[in-house]
């Protein structure tokens, strides 16, 4: 008669396995060399282990380490382009780009481009996520909202995000709101889809055992579900902030007199290779830096409401 | 993780002399409470039932606990027995008669009662302080919830461990936390469902010294729902045991024993042995 005690049972195994011992965790490669039976291997295994250990201890040697490749590239398109494998027009050199890039910021025109591209993720962004957790929490909280607007909103979903543009363009016009629109149209869902799965799956025992103790409705939603789902909902925002950028360069590259995406189709019309490579570099430096500040916002949550448990 | 620093604290807090919460220990009354569920599809149980695809699990139980008495119901698993304690905590309703609570009918979740579960189920981001002080009744001033917190935090031990999160801590400990929140909220009735059940055998005999220090510094009604016999005598003033003759049949009161031996109790007393011979055999298990 007692309800449901297996999952809880298996977490807290879970818990109790220490870290180095958990599938996944180095443990193939210990285990291989320990299956091939030969006498030598664990000291190179666990040499390999402790230096991994190190690196993951010291973000300042992480993070040089994760410069490496980008070096690496660098160096090697540098090469490419310096002896002539590439022509100019197919690939600039380094040097070109960066000369570019100083060239449009001393018009003013780079920082106008960026500009004008990170304001429309950050509504588009802002709209669609905001919408995307009230929607999800309502689909999520109530089996009344999930029954009568769960499948058309699965419907809406359904449609290839980029079928809107013509609409939104007979609706709205060409101009700014459109554009923020569509951005929004691809912040919300991946909030809506993670939210509403989430809140559905939080665990029943924990829920119960608040009820008992008189805690309901709101409080019931900010004690336990919303620190519950927390995990999701800050995967579904990563998610959400990659298709921000995504739909920012579409709904620029189709039709836009400014941003970014504006940049790489006027610099395809008139052969600016080194233009090009430009905008794509501040979109890969951009989207980076924003996943970033999304990422403050999970270590500021894991303090204000501690490490809820992997979702 | 040794039931030792409970008897000293249990000692400050009694020697505190009036207590800012004194528990109004309850009675609770169970009034011919029966229970169905809609039986799984496609079952023949199901189909041949009576009554239209409804499962019945326990059929008319009636008894009172009298207040400040720790009454265990008993029976084997499947027999509804956590069925009338979640009955008796408005987790979950009886589809016949009633539960009353000093005379008034449960319904709802009562704030009169506070629930131990098996499993501690604490919030696994917040501390064991945070988690205690979720069992507060609500409207709780915040100075006095928080000495409350500490004190019951101190009555079962963990004041070391207060700080800490749950998965730091042993399934015992966190069991200890879900006792004191469950005592956080002043119950007047502690209903207990498999408390010690999921924890190892040593741990399980600590626990439930912890629970009769804690019953006797807060002497409220204490229910609970154990398959353990020996937990049952051990820890009692009454053993429902819940059974039925047909083994497809809704289960009913079986038994119903006082055991009127003394506290502290041996687990090596003469008439607890004799009484769970007795009860095993009723449950089936011979020859002990």
């Amino acid at each position: 008669m007692s309800i449901n005690t297996g999952p809880t049972r298996t977490i807290d195994r879970s818990r109790s396995v220490p870290e180095a011992e958990r599938p996944g965790a180095l443990g193939p490669a210990t285990g291989s060399a320990r299956g091939s039976g030969m006498p030598e291997t664990p000291a190179p295994v666990r040499s390999r282990g402790s230096l991994l250990r190190a690196v993951a201890r010291n973000k300042w040697l992480a993070g040089a380490l994760g410069l490496a490749l980008p070096v690496l590239i660098l160096l090697l398109w540098h090469t490419l382009s310096s002896n002539g494998t590439f022509s100019p027009v197919q690939l600039p050199a380094p040097s070109t780009v960066l000369a570019a890039g100083v060239e449009l910021a001393q018009r003013g025109d780079l920082w106008f481009n960026v500009a004008i591209s990170v304001q429309r993720v950050v509504l588009g962004f802002l709209i669609g996520s905001t919408l995307g957790m009230v929607l999800g929490a309502l689909i999520g909280l109530s089996r009344w909202a999930s029954v009568l607007a769960g499948p058309t909103i699965g419907a809406i979903r359904a449609v290839p995000s980029l079928a809107w543009v013509p609409l939104l363009m007979l609706w709205i016009g060409i101009g700014e709101n459109s554009k923020v629109t569509l951005v929004a149209i691809g912040a919300f869902f991946p909030v809506y889809t993670t939210v509403s799965a989430a809140l559905k799956h939080v665990d029943r025992q924990l829920i119960e055992a608040a009820r008992s103790f008189g805690i309901t409705g709101l409080q019931l939603f900010f004690q336990v579900q919303l620190p519950a789902v927390l995990p999701s909902v800050i995967s579904g925002l990563r998610l959400a902030l990659a298709q921000a950028w995504l739909f920012l360069v579409a709904a620029e590259l189709l039709g836009a007199a400014m941003g970014l995406g504006f940049l790489l189709t006027e610099s395809q019309g008139n052969g600016r290779t080194d233009r090009l490579l430009l905008a794509i570099l501040l979109l890969a430096i951009l989207g980076k830096l924003s996943d970033a500040l999304v990422g403050v916002f999970e270590r500021w949550a894991a303090r204000r409401w501690g490490a809820a448990p992997a979702a | 993780m040794t039931a030792a620093p409970a008897s000293p604290s249990l000692n400050a807090t009694a020697g505190r002399g009036t207590r800012a919460y004194p528990v109004q220990a309850a009675t609770v009354s169970f009034d011919g409470v029966g229970k169905s569920f809609p039986a799984a599809r496609g079952t023949k149980r199901g189909a041949s039932a009576p009554g239209g695809g409804l499962r019945q699990v326990l059929s008319d139980v009636s008894f009172d606990v009298e207040p400040g008495q720790i009454v265990s119901i008993l029976g084997p698993s499947g027999c509804g027995k956590s069925t009338l304690l979640r009955a008796a905590a408005g987790l979950s309703t009886a589809t016949a008669g009633q539960v009353r609570i000093d005379g008034s009918p449960v319904s709802g979740i009562d704030p009169r009662c506070a629930v131990g579960f098996q499993e501690p189920r604490p919030l696994p981001w917040r501390s064991v302080t945070d988690n205690v002080a979720m069992g507060l009744p609500r409207g709780t001033p915040k100075a006095d919830g928080g000495r409350r917190v500490a004190e019951l935090i101190d009555l079962v031990g963990l004041t070391g461990s207060a700080g800490h999160r749950p998965a730091e801590i042993s399934g015992g400990m966190a069991q200890r936390a879900s006792l004191a929140r469950a005592l956080a909220r002043n119950p007047g009735v502690l209903l207990l469902d498999e408390p010690f059940g999921a924890l190892d055998a040593l741990t399980r005999l600590k626990m439930q010294d912890l629970l009769l220090d804690v019953h006797a510094a807060d002497p409220t009604t204490v229910l609970m729902v154990t398959h353990d016999v020996e937990e049952a005598l051990y820890l009692s003033d009454r053993v429902i045991l819940l059974g039925s003759r047909d083994p497809a049949g809704p289960a009913g009161i079986a038994e119903d024993i006082r055991i009127r031996v003394p506290r502290p109790r041996s687990r090596e007393d003469a008439e607890l042995a004799r009484l769970r011979s007795h009860l095993l055999a009723q449950l089936g298990v011979e020859g002990h």
